[in-house]
């Protein structure tokens, strides 16, 4: 049977919860406080059995009785006192019991949290719970001053970022009921509700208004006010600052701690590493980066450099720094600087001129001495003052000539490429060749010259790394093209007969023409204004030069003009000669297998170019037609073919039928003879007995007068 | 008149014999004035094919040979071969005088060069259709 008890009691005890088993205090003693809960059982009174929290006025609410204060009164006698209470309105309250349920902590979390406001925790809640339950600490939280105010009006103000970096329940404040924790604002913050970032806030530093925090300032990343930590040195401090900047003169830091200001040499101690260089920092100290040049224009040593170098500024010159350490040490000359004309303002108001260039370039002399207080000027190019185009020497220049809107001599440098170059000079001309740049390459006492076809490159595009590389000391040439036609009169010489093409006969300018191979055959032909009114097309030719052997190419411009068909064109290249015969030039130029021959009686007997869609009739016509002598019956074609063969035509009776079937065939090459009457049948036949009349009575005249023969 | 009689008679009575040798001269010349005439009036036979373009053609080559040119035409060459087509329509003309002019061996030098032209547009007109948009 007991062992059935202690059963029970253990069942009670873990149905019961942990809240039961964690009640830490003695019943009987321990006073009720606000938040506690009691549970009242009456068995047969639905009404009573259930939870009677005690309210924040230390009273609970009983049914038919109403409240009754029971704050500050131990267990047993709240217990009597319920008791009591209820013993006013029901009876046989033997069987009444009153036990502790649990204990809550009722709290206010303000200030600088989420969701600031009244929160109920466990009894033995703490600071961090109840800030938890408020949403967690909002941006801008002060950590190191927490409020806690108790309900008889004390307060505590704790280091709650201690606690948090230590864990001890120490550092914290236990929480009574009622109390209210208040969470006040980092000064950070300043007095106007905006959001902020909260690693801009942690970069400003995390001292805030505290008198220990250090203050770092000046050519440092993150300026601001940091928690001071015994043994912070000057190093640890500007670390946290986000170190100097590139500006920074890390020679002369300076540090005020104790009241006490003090130089550290960051440079010095970073160079040895001795520790007694290394300032060690005081609550409340102040750290001050100074920027370089302030500080070498506080010094005694200052040099001055401006104008045309890398970094122009205050430099310090320290003893034996030489004009070029100086110089050097500003970056150098720029570009654009005319380092011919150095001026050197010396402290007593007189100016030296030094020219670098040159002396760079003899190689020897000395260089001007430099005192504190000197100011270097190194000027900039300027066109209008250029003292002399010798300023710049042959070995940095590159002349470029021919034709470019601005030709002349170019100071170069190695980066730059041939379009600079160009676009430097002001681009081409309206009539530069740039498909023949010429570039001559002078080195070792040498020169090579080399071509670059720009017009093509801009065209088809290609490497950059195939453009030729300009150096100084080159030459750059961009020859002309004629300005119209008539320059290739006057600057043929000029002109390059490997780039030229020659045009002759009945064209409107024949002469030689610039050329290249993007040009193609009626570029040259329109260029020469085209082919005359007399200009035979049919028998265009065309000498290709530079070939192995000879080639001549018979253009039939005509039939291109019937066709449109490209392929009759020729390609012709520079060098090559084209001739445009005249369609009335002397017979011994027309080409016997290209015309006919119309001899006998017609009108103008001669040798006519003919071709296969031509015919007899046309020829006849082109010949004036038969004279009135001709014998029209009997005109003679003579085929000149691998068998010749002579036939006969009617032109009376084709003029009479049409029969198209009788006229003979005629072709280039072959022969038309038109007879005379004379030579008909008839009339030799009448011509001989006319001749044979004559004769006989001749020869009775003779007989009669007796000779006998 | 009567002089007239008297030499006329005395041309027949008299001398008999020297009327008798003009006629007969006279009956000579003429024999050699007409062997003459009949070799002058060897005239050479009547001429054909000067436009045998518009004739039948009864050449089996040259038939094929224009049935390919129109092939050729029909499927675009006048502006994917213009020089060649317009090369081979001239020697077809010139081919069908030539066969009715009886210049046999010429017009097979012909048909030789028409078959050149063929081939040059065979090879021709598919490099430059793709590119000319021709019909079908």
């Amino acid at each position: 049977m007991n062992l059935l008890r202690w059963f029970g009691l253990a069942i009670w005890l873990l149905l019961s919860g942990e809240a039961a088993l964690a009640i830490p205090f003695d019943e009987t003693t321990t006073p009720l406080r606000i938040g506690d809960v009691l549970t009242v059982n009456l068995p047969g009174e639905a009404a009573l059995n259930k939870d009677f929290p005690i309210d924040r006025n230390g009273r609970v609410s009983l049914p038919e009785v109403g409240s009754l204060s029971l704050g500050g009164l131990p267990l047993p006698e709240a217990s009597k006192a319920i008791h009591d209470r209820l013993s006013k309105a029901f009876r046989d309250l033997d069987r009444l019991s009153v036990s502790l349920k649990e204990r809550r902590l009722l709290v206010s979390v303000l200030g600088y949290v989420k969701t600031p406001g009244p929160v109920e925790m466990p009894g033995d809640a703490t600071v961090q719970q109840a800030i938890t339950l408020a949403g967690g600490l909002a941006q801008g939280a002060q950590l190191d001053k927490l409020q806690v105010r108790h309900q008889d009006g004390s307060a505590v103000v704790f280091d709650y970022k201690k606690y948090l970096d230590s864990g001890d329940p120490k550092d914290s404040v236990e929480l009574q009921p009622l109390d209210v924790i208040f969470v006040p604002a980092s000064p950070l913050t300043g007095k106007v509700q905006i959001d902020f970032d909260g690693r801009t806030l942690a970069a400003a530093g995390d001292g805030g208004e505290d008198r220990a925090s250090v203050k770092v300032f000046g050519e440092v990343n993150t300026p601001g006010t940091f928690a001071y930590k015994p043994g912070v040195s000057v190093v640890d401090v500007l670390m946290r600052a986000g170190g100097v900047t590139r500006y920074a003169s890390v020679e002369q830091i300076r540090v005020i701690a104790n009241g006490k200001p003090v130089i550290f040499n960051m440079q010095t101690y970073l160079d040895t590493g001795d520790k007694k260089a290394l300032v060690m920092l005081e609550p409340g100290s102040t750290v001050f980066v100074p920027i370089q040049v302030a500080e070498v224009r506080s010094g005694a040593s200052t040099v001055y450099v401006m104008g045309e170098v890398a970094k122009p500024g205050a430099m310090e010159a320290k003893p034996g720094a030489s004009f070029v350490d100086i110089l050097a040490n500003a970056g150098g000359p720029t570009r654009f600087a005319n380092t011919t004309m150095l001026r050197i303002l010396r402290v007593n108001g007189t100016i030296d001129i030094f020219n670098l260039a040159k002396f760079t370039e003899s190689a020897g002399g000395k260089f001007p001495d430099i005192h504190p207080g000197d100011a270097i000027f190194v000027p900039e190019k300027i066109e209008t003052t250029e003292p002399s185009w010798l300023r710049i020497p042959p070995a940095r220049a590159v002349q470029v000539i021919g034709a470019l809107n601005r030709p002349g001599r170019y100071e170069w440098s190695n980066e730059m490429t041939l379009f600079d170059l160009i676009a430097q000079a002001g681009g081409p001309s309206a009539h530069a060749d740039v498909a023949n740049i010429q570039i001559l390459v002078s080195e070792n006492d040498k020169g090579t010259p080399t071509k670059f076809n720009l017009e093509q490159f801009l065209k088809g595009g290609g490497k950059m790394s195939s453009v030729p590389k300009i150096k100084a000391g080159y030459v750059v040439m961009v020859p002309e093209l004629p300005v119209d036609p008539n320059d290739n009169k006057s600057l043929w010489v000029r002109q390059e007969k490997e780039h030229s093409i020659y045009i002759m006969g009945q064209v409107g300018i024949p002469g030689r023409y610039g050329f290249n191979p993007g040009l193609g055959f009626l570029d040259i032909v329109t260029a020469a204004n085209g082919p005359t009114a007399t200009a035979d097309l049919r028998n265009i030719r065309v000498s290709h030069r530079g070939e192995k052997g000879s080639r001549v190419e018979n253009v039939n411009l005509a039939r291109y003009f019937d066709t449109g068909d490209e392929r009759l064109l020729p390609k012709v290249r520079p060098g090559d000669v084209i001739y445009v015969p005249d369609k009335n030039k002397d017979y011994l130029d027309q080409p016997v297998a290209k015309t006919v021959r119309v001899l006998g009686a017609v009108a103008k007997p001669a040798r006519y170019q003919f071709n296969d869609d031509m015919s007899l009739l046309d020829l006849l016509a082109e010949a004036g037609g038969p004279n009135v002598e001709a014998m029209q019956d009997r005109i003679l074609v003579v085929n000149m073919g691998l068998r010749p063969q002579a036939r006969a035509f009617d032109l009376l009776d084709f003029a009479k039928t049409a029969d198209i079937s009788r006229l003979p065939d005629v072709r280039a090459g072959d022969l038309v003879y038109v007879p005379y009457q004379s030579q008909g049948d008839l009339r030799r036949i009448t011509d001989t007995v006319n001749g044979i009349e004559p004769m006989v009575a001749s020869m009775a005249l003779l007989k009669a007068l007796g000779i006998k023969f | 008149m009567k002089i007239g009689c008297r030499f006329g008679f005395a041309l027949l009575k008299g001398e008999g014999a020297f009327l008798y040798r003009v006629i007969q001269s006279m009956i000579v010349s003429s024999m050699f004035l007409l062997a003459g005439c009949s070799n002058w009036g060897h005239w050479p036979i009547e001429g054909t094919g000067g436009y045998g373009e518009l004739l039948p053609v009864q050449d089996g080559r040259l038939q094929a040979q224009m049935i390919a040119v129109e092939r050729f035409r029909l499927a675009g060459a006048a502006r994917a071969a213009a020089a060649h087509l317009q090369q081979a329509d001239v020697l077809v003309v010139r081919t069908r005088r030539e066969l009715l002019a009886g210049l046999w061996e010429d017009s097979v030098l012909d048909m030789d060069r028409i078959d050149v032209e063929l081939r040059a547009m065979g090879q021709q007109m598919p490099q430059v259709r793709p590119k000319v948009e021709l019909a079908p």
